[in-house]
């Protein structure tokens, strides 16, 4: 007796289909990296035709209204808040995931774990306002309480990934240092670390990435006033995200203003995705390398 | 046997949270002498023998009733320094364990880390012990290259010059040729032969005849309990219980 007559005929034709649609939304979802940054790369165009690459990235004369376009104070905001906030959040983060994975008892760890994945969830417009509350009367509208409320925004996904690490460090390595007479912070920082040390790298990148690209809390907290160029860290900044965000629809009546705005989209975005494919590269090799034994 | 005891157990048991690892055992590790603890798969032999430097400290859970005294100090009294006890014993795993770093620097690890900084003293310990575990002509010429490159039968033997560069008094070994190929393996055994007046070593094996062709004395365990112990001929020849003879006589393993 043939079995495929029981079947009934359109549970094979509905398989295929869901098959079908499926494919299609993740080829969707897959295609709009590519064509975001194909999009932001045709609409900045015409301002890269028309002024040197040179002077839009190392210039900071920004006068939209005279055709001056230079995006170097901008720039130079951007590095000095990620700066600050990765000078914190990297030895902090990379301590604490060492306390959490090492020494906390693990009752200490289930506590603190969703905690910080939490952290890594709240809406960035709370961070700001919590750093306009908080640290703003410290420090001012200024680049370092950007870096300040950024370190803060960047911890978790440094903890949880270095933490994840740090785990994959096999237990026998750890017996053979301890055997040999050494104490826990020695096997530590002389095995343990020197064994998660491309994870950690990864961590710190993937922070940054983080840093880099946030947009809301710097905007509320690091001073965005045009026309300062922000020499030292007490100076306000004004990072590219802010910038992008603050002025996109003020832009149509000046010409080459949307292409230069869009510019600084593009730049961002190259930077973001090239971070995040390093720091991605590097745990996906770890990974394979820890199922491969 | 004539011969002075190192190492002493008495009234041993061990629990991994409620599990008991080890029933009380009270036995003594003769000095400068071969011991094998030998018994079936989960009797509890390598948890004895990580007992001898306080290795079983790092497993959760895990409770210690009764005492070790190594030279007569109680290994678990609350004044003794856990490094210093670790000191004296070198420790083989069943798989070699090299740390990431250089062939040098693993063994150098070691006198490293109890202070000695002196860069020609550690150099002539690292050629010292490296010859003593008869690897140094095989990798004197990339002493700073990765220790992870060397084969395995190539890692185990650095493990052993790594575990002798601290100097230890004895050598605890947990399946120490298991992952090994014969050759290496016979290397290995014959290195433990050569060293034996100069150290107190405890394997464990699930080799019967390894067991027989090294140790002085045997220890066996069944099911987390000392059934036996004594020089190894009489073990061998005249087992006096029916466990022992039956484990002996490979009708279990």
């Amino acid at each position: 007796m043939d079995i495929r007559k029981f079947l009934p005929a359109g549970r094979q034709v509905k398989d295929n289909l869901a098959r079908r649609i499926m494919f299609g939304l993740c080829l969707f979802v897959l295609s709009l990296a590519f064509f975001m940054v194909f999009g932001l790369y045709q609409r900045a165009k015409p301002i890269l035709a028309m002024r040197p690459l040179k002077d839009l990235l190392f210039s900071g004369a920004w006068h939209p209204t005279q055709g001056q376009f230079g995006l170097a104070s901008f720039i130079t905001g951007t590095l000095w808040v990620t700066t600050i906030a990765m000078g914190i959040a990297v030895p902090l983060g990379i301590l604490t995931a060492i306390y959490l994975s090492e020494y906390a008892h693990r009752r200490t760890r289930e506590f603190a774990k969703p905690l910080i994945d939490l952290l890594a969830g709240i809406s960035p417009v709370v961070y700001g306002v919590w750093g306009v509350i908080a640290i703003v009367p410290l420090t001012g509208f200024s680049a370092l309480t950007g870096g300040i409320v950024l370190a803060v925004m960047a911890f978790p996904i440094i903890i949880s990934i270095v933490a994840e690490v740090i785990r994959t460090v096999p237990f026998e390595i750890r017996e053979a240092s301890s055997a040999l007479g050494a104490t826990k912070w020695q096997t530590i920082k002389f095995v343990v670390l020197k064994k998660a040390w491309p994870g950690i790298i990864a961590a710190v990148i993937l922070g940054l990435s983080r840093a880099f690209g946030e947009t809301m809390a710097v905007l509320m907290v690091a001073g965005c006033s045009l026309g300062v160029f922000p020499k030292s860290v007490f100076d306000p900044a004004y990072p590219l995200p802010a910038l992008i965000a603050n002025t996109y629809g003020e832009m149509m009546s000046i010409p080459l203003y949307d292409a230069a705005v869009l510019l600084a989209a593009f730049v961002l975005l190259l930077v973001t995705i090239f971070f995040n494919m390093v720091g991605w590269s590097i745990l996906l090799r770890i990974e394979r390398r820890e199922a491969g034994g | 046997m004539g011969s002075k005891t190192h190492i002493s157990v008495k009234n041993l048991s061990i629990w991994y949270g409620r599990h008991q690892a080890l029933n009380n055992i009270s036995i003594d590790i003769p000095d400068k002498k071969i011991t094998a603890i030998i018994g079936p798969s989960g009797c509890g032999k390598t948890t004895l023998l990580k007992s001898f430097n306080r290795l079983i400290d790092l497993q959760d859970g895990v409770s210690v009733g009764g005492r070790v005294l190594v030279d007569g100090e109680d290994i678990y009294a609350p004044e003794i320094e856990v490094t210093r006890l670790r000191k004296k014993m070198g420790l083989l795993f069943q798989r070699p364990q090299v740390l990431p770093m250089s062939i040098y620097d693993n063994v150098a690890y070691g006198p490293r880390i109890h202070g000695i900084k002196d860069k020609k003293k550690l150099d002539g310990i690292v050629e010292r012990y490296l010859k003593e575990s008869s690897l140094w002509t095989e990798v004197k010429s990339r002493l700073h290259s990765s220790a992870s490159k060397l084969s395995i039968g190539q890692q185990q033997r650095l493990c052993l010059a790594r575990g002798l560069a601290i100097e230890p008094e004895a050598i605890l070994g947990d399946e120490p040729t298991s992952a090994l190929d014969p050759v290496s393996a016979e290397r290995i055994e014959q290195r433990l032969l050569d060293i034996k007046n100069q150290y107190t070593i405890v394997l464990v094996t699930h080799i019967l005849r390894q067991a027989r062709r090294l140790a002085d004395y045997i220890v066996f365990l069944y099911l987390g309990n000392l059934i036996e112990h004594g020089p190894a001929e009489k073990i061998f020849n005249d087992p006096q219980d029916t466990r022992t003879q039956a484990y002996i006589n490979g009708r279990f393993s």
